[in-house]
């Protein structure tokens, strides 16, 4: 099995790494005569055919549309046909090669020998990206079930790590909740006087109490500071001036966006606002002044059916309003004020929520 | 142009194309709510290369305003 | 040291001229005095003794035509413009200075008059001007005054082998006035001035300032050749300053000065023509005066008209990075195919970039074939090339302009910061210089020492220049599409030679998002499918591909899970999308194919340590600092590698 020719790709273009095979004119072991063009390359400059040198039987070590670096072999030429055992492997660019674990996680050596330490198996961890000792170590510390256990259930189990943005969602929640010292008070709101009107106006958030709440609550919020303020280490602090929140989800997670002033604005005006602040979110045009300092946050699940639900309070605030839907038959809806007990107390909230009713019922 | 602005309707709402008809309004297409509005404003501005001031914004409640609205600003802009 | 002087012609010298060189003594005098009672700001080069220079060139020009001057162009800028009251406002540092007091005496602009302290830059960027001229078919005059001193610069030399090969139509007005600031021009100056240009094939003439009458017609017939043949002329004149290079810095010998003030044509004028003399000093001087005295109560510009911070950008939001089947190569050269067909006022200038050439790395394939009349292919001359593309570009042109390796860019650093990083700001915002400068950097070729460097650090950070990388995850036609249409300022745009045969975003690692922001100058971001990051990596440019291999062995052996920031815009940077990172991860990497100190990396990591109030740590990798071998095996050890690289990350854990 004498070897007769063996082509490099030439190094023609100074600045050309690699070339592409554009096409192979023969299969391997074929036989091919002096002259013969035996393949089409393609530099950064133009395309170029490579001859045989000699005749003989040619073996690729290329393939059509694959790149191949220069200086590395892309065909030889034997004297007698080869079988293919003896033809070494067709060789393919590192650099192309598709990833050897297609899919599965990557372990880092640390979380290798833990695995093993652990008596675990690699199997746990299938649809990770990257596992590391944290990761192995915080799958171990799930409650409950032992690692064998553990073991057996793991077919049933799939675990997602959270999302960054749950993860700030959480943060954000957290804070005042886990004093475990909120508490909701709910109010029924007649709608009858206002609903038609309010319909008229705003086709966008028809049989919703959203834009007339907003309307309402800044001057209100004056005359009770403390639902305006916040819980800090034995203290409350008191915000100067309000800024409305709206809580929005657009399904990458929860968002608190800062509304300009609308105490005491029209519903058209208070409409325009919110689609002003929501365009900006969505076109990315919102700086960090949009969505820090919000004092007060109002939350509306009409839209989603909801009647009654009893909102958490976000971290850096006292008190949350949640607006549900309105029950047509009755013409009314529940309006749910959920408050920091630190810092105020439900007479205050109950207080609160009554002016409120009272102002959007126009009494 | 009614072409582009129904495709764009339809993917904004989330609804098939056959779905957008001249007597589509926001009372009749669920998925039409806020925020998918704003979804749809932003996707015609893209478009057209135009920006629609807040009053156009909100009351473009129904497909048949919607062109009314973008024929007008197309012709003063002079684009095709 | 006394040259041969004849006056003549003088007392039939036209009256108006007289009144006109005594405007510009008047001023000339009056800004020395106004210096000595401290009510300017800075030094003046005062042109006294050579008014007649000034007003037979610049004097006898149409509006339309340009003046490039030099730090003594108090008397080519009134002579052109009448514009006294603006050049007095303007050493007196008042708002309705020529340019608002910014500029001051070496830094004029106005109505097609410019003037920069530098000697030597102006040339080339004159002979722009005078390249735009042409292009646009006008048969207009660009007029360029140097001084004997001058001619110790080189770029005035490349400047004027590339004037005559291209046959600018620009008038060189050489003012030889024996001393270059304390030195006498035969200790410092050559051979003879006029054989210098001869030597080029340029038409000279010869003239001197003490035959008045035969200066202006020479002169006038200058230009006229120079705007009916559109063929340069360097005209040279003899003169003398009366008054020191500046301020009190004269060590001429005083009898040489009072033989040269007695020849002085204004001087022999006023001798010979007393009473009328008396009357045209004293009405000047009074013109003068009541100008000063209004000018002294003006306001001077506030800051606020004069600078206001950059906003920086907000980070975008984050889109999927798309793979493009097509080599950066081909996708540059694509673009200047489209846009050039497309827009008049594109120029291509690179040296070697004509057909079949098209450029040491073929950008400018077929460009030329194309686009004939846009297409300059230069001689090796850094410095003129990047000064001819400013004048282009302050004419109107949006000129391209390839340096053909990075290394090469310090012979044109002049013209970078002293003059198109200068224009818009020290003519206050008159004019705009949109310059677009490319050049591949970076090593791993074999290159060696002087062609293989990544400079960034001394193209970086010019106030009013933005520096731009490609890479091989973002589309250069993006990137060039952001500039041609945003840009109104001098650009620099950092390619890399390795990168240019690379496909985009073409090989991807499977546990990575590969995303990037929707701006101009798109953030890349590679970070772990789900995992949380723990580490920021940054670079720009051709370090992507070593930086992506060090990331799974990063995990593997550190169980660091990086994720991975690539800038385009390296100067001025946005730090939205760092901290953005670096907030979650606390620990930033920069990693730069530069030398470490006052590079890339410094600026990253002393902004980023202002701007945040949490503790990050932060680490630069970057190449040894000495010259990068051509031996690959050592090249790649002073390059940062994967393994100098991990072993630099896992030092900080």
């Amino acid at each position: 099995m004498k070897l007769l020719q063996s082509i490099i790709v030439p190094h023609e273009i100074v600045n050309d790494e690699f070339v592409t095979v554009i096409q192979c004119h023969y299969k391997s072991g074929d036989r091919v005569k002096e002259g013969d063009a035996l393949v089409l390359i393609e530099t950064s400059k133009m395309t170029e055919e490579l001859y045989a040198g000699c005749g003989g039987y040619v073996y690729y070590r290329c393939q059509a549309d694959a790149e191949i670096k220069v200086g590395e072999r892309i065909l030889e030429i034997y004297e007698q046909p080869v079988s293919s055992a003896s033809v070494p492997p067709q060789k393919i660019p590192e650099k192309n090669e598709a990833p050897s674990n297609g899919g599965e996680a990557v372990f880092s050596q640390s979380a290798l020998r833990l695995i093993e330490e652990l008596n675990m198996s690699k199997d746990l961890f299938k649809g990770r990206d990257l596992v590391g000792t944290e990761d192995v170590r915080s799958f171990q510390l799930q409650p409950g079930p032992t690692v064998s256990d553990q073991l057996e259930s793991a077919e049933n189990i799939e675990f997602q790590k959270i999302s960054p943005y749950k993860k700030r969602e959480i943060e954000y929640l957290n804070d005042v909740q886990s004093s475990h010292l909120s508490n909701t008070v709910s109010m029924l709101v007649e709608v009858g006087s206002c609903l038609a009107e309010l319909n008229r106006v705003s086709k966008f958030f028809r049989n919703s109490l959203l834009l007339i709440v907003l309307s309402k609550l800044p001057s209100l919020l004056k005359e009770y500071p403390e639902l305006n303020a916040f819980y800090k280490a034995g203290s409350v602090g008191f915000y100067e001036n309000t800024a409305l929140g709206l809580a929005v989800n657009f399904g990458d997670g929860l968002r608190v966006l800062k509304l300009p002033e609308t105490g005491e604005k029209s519903i058209t005006d208070v409409e325009v606002l919110v689609f002003d602040m929501i365009k900006r979110y969505m076109g990315k045009k919102l700086t960090s002044k949009d969505v820090a300092g919000v004092t007060f946050t109002v939350t509306d699940l009409s839209k989603e059916g909801i009647h009654f639900f009893a909102p958490l309070i976000p971290k850096g605030q006292s008190a949350i309003l949640g607006i549900s839907a309105i029950d047509e038959k009755l013409q009314r809806c529940i309006l749910s004020l959920s408050f920091d007990h630190r810092v105020t107390d439900g007479r205050k909230a109950s207080e609160f929520l009554r002016k409120l009713k009272k102002r959007i019922e126009g009494r | 142009m009614e072409e582009k602005l129904r495709h764009i309707m339809s993917e904004s709402f989330k609804v098939s194309l056959n779905q957008i008809t001249e007597e589509t309004k926001v009372e009749t297409i669920e998925t039409w709510d806020s925020l998918n509005h704003i979804l749809m404003v932003l996707a015609l501005e893209r478009e057209f290369k135009i920006t629609f001031a807040p009053e156009e914004i909100i009351g473009m409640v129904s497909f048949e305003e919607v062109v009314g609205v973008l024929k007008q600003k197309l012709q003063t802009s002079g684009i095709r | 040291m006394k040259n041969q002087v004849v006056s003549k012609n003088v007392p039939s010298l036209d009256h108006d001229l007289v009144k006109k060189a005594v405007l510009i003594r008047a001023v000339e005098n009056k800004l020395l005095q106004l210096f000595s009672e401290g009510k300017l700001n800075g030094t003046v080069h005062t042109c006294v003794g050579q008014e007649f220079s000034a007003l037979a060139f610049s004097g006898q020009l149409a509006k339309e035509d340009t003046v490039f001057s030099n730090h003594r162009c108090h008397g080519h800028y009134i002579a052109f413009t009448g514009d006294y009251e603006g050049l007095l406002a303007e050493l007196m540092g008042k708002q309705s200075g020529v340019c608002g007091g910014i500029g001051g005496s070496q830094h004029l602009c106005k109505d097609n008059f410019y003037s920069n302290g530098i000697q030597g830059g102006i040339v080339p960027v004159a002979a722009g001007m005078a390249l735009a001229n042409k292009l646009k078919g006008t048969k207009r005059v660009v007029v360029v005054y140097i001084g004997d001193g001058m001619l110790g610069e080189g770029v005035v030399y490349e400047a004027l082998n590339i004037i005559s090969k291209w046959n600018l139509p620009i008038l060189i007005a050489c003012e030889n006035n024996y001393y270059a600031q304390s030195t006498p021009s035969k200790i410092n100056l050559a051979g003879d001035i006029l054989k210098r240009a001869e030597a080029f094939g340029i038409k000279t003439y010869h003239n001197d300032i003490w035959n008045t009458e035969e200066l202006m017609q020479a002169a006038s017939a200058s230009i006229a050749e120079v705007r009916e043949h559109q063929k340069p002329v360097f005209h040279l004149v003899e003169s003398y300053r009366l008054n020191p290079h500046s301020k009190g810095d004269d060590d001429r010998d005083p009898d040489e000065i009072n033989w040269y003030r007695d020849k002085d044509p204004i001087n022999v004028f006023a001798r010979e023509n007393n009473p009328l003399f008396g009357k045209i000093q004293a009405e000047t001087e009074q013109t003068v005066n009541v100008a000063v005295e209004k000018i002294l109560k003006e306001p001077e510009l506030d800051i606020r008209d004069y600078y206001q911070p950059l906003q920086e950008v907000a980070c975008g939001p984050w889109e999927p990075l798309e793979e493009i089947d097509a080599r950066q190569v081909e996708l540059i050269n694509v673009f200047f195919k489209e846009h050039m067909k497309n827009d008049r006022s594109i120029v291509f200038i690179g040296e070697d970039v004509w057909s079949p050439y098209g450029g040491a790395f073929k950008i400018a394939r077929d460009l030329s074939d194309f686009f004939p009349d846009r297409v300059f292919s230069t001689p090796i001359s850094e410095a003129a090339i990047i000064g001819i593309s400013n004048g282009l570009a302050i004419k109107g042109f949006r000129p391209f302009t390839e340096i053909m390796f990075g290394d090469f860019i310090t012979l044109g650093m002049d013209q970078i910061v002293n003059h198109a990083a200068k224009f818009h700001d020290m003519y206050n915002k008159q004019v705009k210089c949109p310059i677009v400068i490319r050049t591949p950097m970076g090593g791993r070729r074999g290159y060696g020492p002087t062609h293989s460097q990544t400079l960034d650090r001394f193209v970086t950070g010019i106030p009013n220049v933005k520096t731009i990388a490609l890479n091989t995850l973002t589309n250069p036609q993006v990137i060039y599409q952001s500039i041609f249409n945003n840009e109104e300022h001098p650009v620099i745009v950092i390619e890399n030679k390795l990168d240019y045969g690379s496909k985009i975003a073409k090989k991807r690692l499977p546990h990575y998002t590969y995303e990037k922001t929707s701006g101009d100058y798109p953030v890349v971001r590679i970070r772990p499918l789900q995992s949380a990051p723990n580490a920021t990596l940054l670079c720009y440019g051709g370090m992507v591909a070593t930086l992506l291999d060090c990331l799974e062995p990063l995990f593997i052996n550190f169980e660091i899970k990086a994720e991975v920031i690539v800038l385009t815009k390296i100067s001025p940077i946005d730090y939205a999308a760092i901290l953005e990172s670096v907030r979650e991860t606390r620990r930033l990497y920069v990693i730069e194919e530069g030398t470490m100190t006052g590079g890339f990396g410094s600026e990253v990591a002393a902004s980023v340590s202002e701007r945040l109030y949490e503790q990050v740590r932060i680490k630069r990798i970057a190449a040894l600092p000495v010259a990068i071998p051509s031996v690959r095996s050592l090249e790649n050890q002073i390059l940062p590698n994967v393994e100098r690289i991990l072993h630099s990350i896992a030092e900080t854990l």
